[in-house]
C-alpha cells in the first residue's frame, strides 16, 4: 500500500515539474512570435488597406458571440481622415449601429478589430471593411476569406 | 481528535500541494521577487532612477508628455505611466514598423533618460508571476487560472496545517526550533513558519481567490465597472473639410487635475477611436485602494468630463478589484511593507521547500532514493 502511494506521489511530483516547462514554452514563443501573411491591399474608396489575421485559428468565442482579430494597415495618414471603420466576416457587411463591435481602434500607425463572425465559417463568407469618412460618406470594400 | 483524523488531515495537507509543488515553488518565489521589482529595478538600472540632487518640484504629467513628443516627433502618444516616485515616468510611444517605445524621462529633471523597447524587468516579473507566460486569449489566460486557483490549495493547506497543528498558538507563546537534527529542524521550522505565517497566508489566499473570481467574471465578460461608456455616435463631429480638432493630451491633464486637484496622476491614456475617451487615473491618498482607484474621462472632441472615478461610486466588486493589489503586492505601507511582504514571501517559499523534505524524508527515508 505505501509503496503504490509512493509511486503515485512521486508520478505527481513529476507532474507537477512539468508545469515549470509550460512558462519557458511560452517565453521561446514570444521572442518567437509567428504572424500569418498580409492579405492583399485593395481600394477602400479614396483609401486603401491592408489586413493580416491575428492568427490561422478559426473565430473564438466571447460573452454570447464569435469573433476572429485582425489587424489592419491604412495608407499613410489615412487614419486620421476616418470617423469610423469596422471590420465584419459575413455574406454581407453589416455596420452594427448599437455597439461598436468590430470597430478598428489603435494609432495612426496601426488599426485592430475584434470582427464578428460566424462560428463556421463558410466559402460565402469574406471579410468586409466598412469605412465613414469625416464628411459622413462611406466606402465598404472585401476580401474572400480562402485566398 | 482521534489518531485516524489526524492521519487523514495530515495525508490531506500533503496531497494539496504535492501534485503543485512545482508550480507554487515559482510562483511563490516570482512574487517574492515581483513585490520588489520597482526597487530592483532602480538599483539594477540607472537610466530608471528618478534622481532629484538639486531638490526640484516635479514636472506635472502633461510636461512629459511634451518631453517625450519632443524626443520622438515621428511617434504618437499610447500612453503615459508613473509606478514610484523614485523611477522615472513612463510615456509610451507608438511608431511606424516598430514596437512601442518608453521614453524614460526623470520627472524632477524632464531629462529623457533612456528610450527603450520591449520587455521591462518589472512587466516580465508579473507575467511570470501573475500568468506564468501562458498567452491572454478573449478575455482569460489559462496561466491567470492556474496561479490564481493556487489560492485554493494554500487556503486548504493552512486549514489542515492548523488543524494537523495541535496546539498551535503555542508557537506564538512558546516558540521551539531544535536545530541538531536535519528531520527535527525541518519539522520546527515548518510548524514555526507556518504558525507565524498565517496571517500572510491568509491575506494571500483571500487575495488569490478574488483574483480567480475576477478571472472568471473576465472570461464571461460580467462588467462591473462603473466607468463611463463611450461617446454615443451622435456625440462624435462631422466635418465639412479637414479632420475635427480633438483636444491635446496635455489639456486633458490640465483638466484632470483642475478637476481633481491632488491627483496623483499614474495611467493617461488617449482615445483609441471616435467614441473613446481619455482616461486620467490615479490615486487621492488612499492608503488601502491601488493607483487606479481615482480619475476622469474627457470627451476629446468637447473637452468636457463625461465622468469620474472614485471609490465612493464604485459597486462591491469594483472595490474589490482596487482593494485587492496593494494587500496582495504588499504596497500599502510603502517600501516598509514591500520588504515585510518580500521577506515573508521567501519563508512560505521556504515551508515548500522544508514540506517537501519531510515528505520525501517519510516516505524514503533520509538519502534514501530520489523521488524525482
Amino acid at each position: 500500500m505505501k509503496s503504490r502511494q509512493a509511486w503515485l506521489q512521486r508520478q505527481l511530483l513529476r507532474l507537477s515539474v512539468v508545469f515549470l516547462i509550460a512558462p519557458v514554452w511560452f517565453l521561446y514563443q514570444s521572442m518567437n512570435p509567428v504572424f500569418p501573411d498580409a492579405w492583399s491591399e485593395k481600394p477602400v474608396g479614396p483609401f486603401t488597406a491592408v489586413p493580416t489575421p491575428a492568427d490561422s485559428h478559426a473565430p473564438y468565442y466571447y460573452d454570447g458571440k464569435h469573433y476572429k482579430d485582425f489587424s489592419v494597415r491604412l495608407c499613410d495618414g489615412c487614419a486620421a481622415q476616418v470617423r469610423r471603420a469596422f471590420l465584419s466576416i459575413g455574406t454581407d457587411a453589416a455596420i452594427p449601429e448599437a455597439e461598436p463591435t468590430g470597430i478598428l481602434h489603435g494609432s495612426r500607425f496601426i488599426l485592430h478589430a475584434h470582427a464578428p463572425a460566424p462560428q463556421h465559417i463558410t466559402e460565402q463568407d469574406r471579410l468586409w471593411l466598412m469605412i465613414e469618412d469625416w464628411q459622413g460618406k462611406q466606402y465598404q470594400q472585401s476580401w474572400p476569406l480562402s485566398p | 481528535m482521534t489518531v485516524r483524523n489526524r492521519r487523514f488531515w495530515f495525508l490531506l495537507h500533503g496531497w494539496l500541494s504535492l501534485p503543485v509543488w512545482g508550480l507554487l515553488l515559482l510562483v511563490c518565489l516570482t512574487g517574492s521577487i515581483a513585490t520588489i521589482s520597482h526597487e530592483i529595478t532602480w538599483l539594477a538600472n540607472p537610466a530608471a532612477r528618478a534622481l532629484n540632487p538639486d531638490g526640484l518640484a516635479e514636472k506635472s504629467p502633461d510636461v512629459w508628455v511634451d518631453i517625450a513628443e519632443q524626443a520622438m516627433p515621428e511617434g504618437e502618444v499610447a500612453n503615459v505611466m508613473r509606478l514610484e516616485p523614485y523611477l522615472v515616468a513612463i510615456v509610451t510611444m507608438n511608431r511606424a514598423d516598430a514596437a512601442p517605445a518608453m521614453v524614460y524621462i526623470n520627472p524632477y529633471t524632464g531629462a529623457v533618460q533612456d528610450i527603450h523597447s520591449g520587455q521591462t524587468f518589472i512587466s516580465f516579473m508579473r507575467a511570470l508571476h501573475g500568468w506564468l507566460l501562458f498567452p491572454w486569449q478573449a478575455g482569460y489566460s489559462v496561466g491567470y487560472y492556474l496561479v490564481s486557483a493556487l489560492s485554493l490549495v494554500m487556503l486548504g493547506s493552512l486549514l489542515t496545517g492548523l488543524i494537523v497543528y495541535k496546539r498551535f498558538w503555542r508557537a506564538f507563546t512558546r516558540p521551539r526550533l531544535r536545530t541538531g537534527q536535519l528531520r527535527i529542524a525541518l519539522g520546527d521550522w515548518h510548524r514555526l513558519a507556518g504558525v507565524w505565517s498565517l496571517w500572510f497566508l491568509l491575506i494571500l489566499g483571500l487575495t488569490g481567490l478574488w483574483y480567480l473570481i475576477q478571472a472568471a467574471l473576465w472570461h464571461q465578460g460580467v462588467e462591473f465597472e462603473s466607468d463611463p461608456a463611450p461617446l454615443s455616435w451622435q456625440q462624435v463631429p462631422f466635418s465639412d473639410g479637414e479632420p475635427p480638432q480633438k483636444i491635446s493630451l496635455q489639456q486633458a491633464i490640465q483638466t484632470a487635475l483642475n478637476e481633481t486637484p491632488g491627483l496623483q496622476i499614474s495611467w493617461v491614456s488617449p482615445p483609441e477611436y471616435a467614441q473613446d475617451l481619455v482616461s486620467v487615473l490615479g490615486q487621492q491618498e488612499r492608503i488601502f485602494y491601488d493607483d487606479y482607484s481615482d480619475g476622469v474621462f474627457i470627451n476629446p472632441w468637447s473637452g468636457e468630463i463625461v465622468g469620474r472615478r472614485q471609490p465612493q461610486n464604485m459597486g462591491a466588486l469594483e472595490k474589490l478589484s482596487h482593494l485587492a493589489d496593494p494587500l496582495h503586492y504588499g504596497t500599502i505601507g510603502g517600501l516598509t511593507t514591500k520588504i515585510i511582504w518580500f521577506l515573508s514571501g521567501l519563508v512560505l517559499t521556504s515551508l515548500l521547500i522544508s514540506g517537501f523534505m519531510i515528505w520525501r524524508q517519510r516516505l524514503f527515508g533520509s538519502g534514501k532514493g530520489n523521488p524525482l
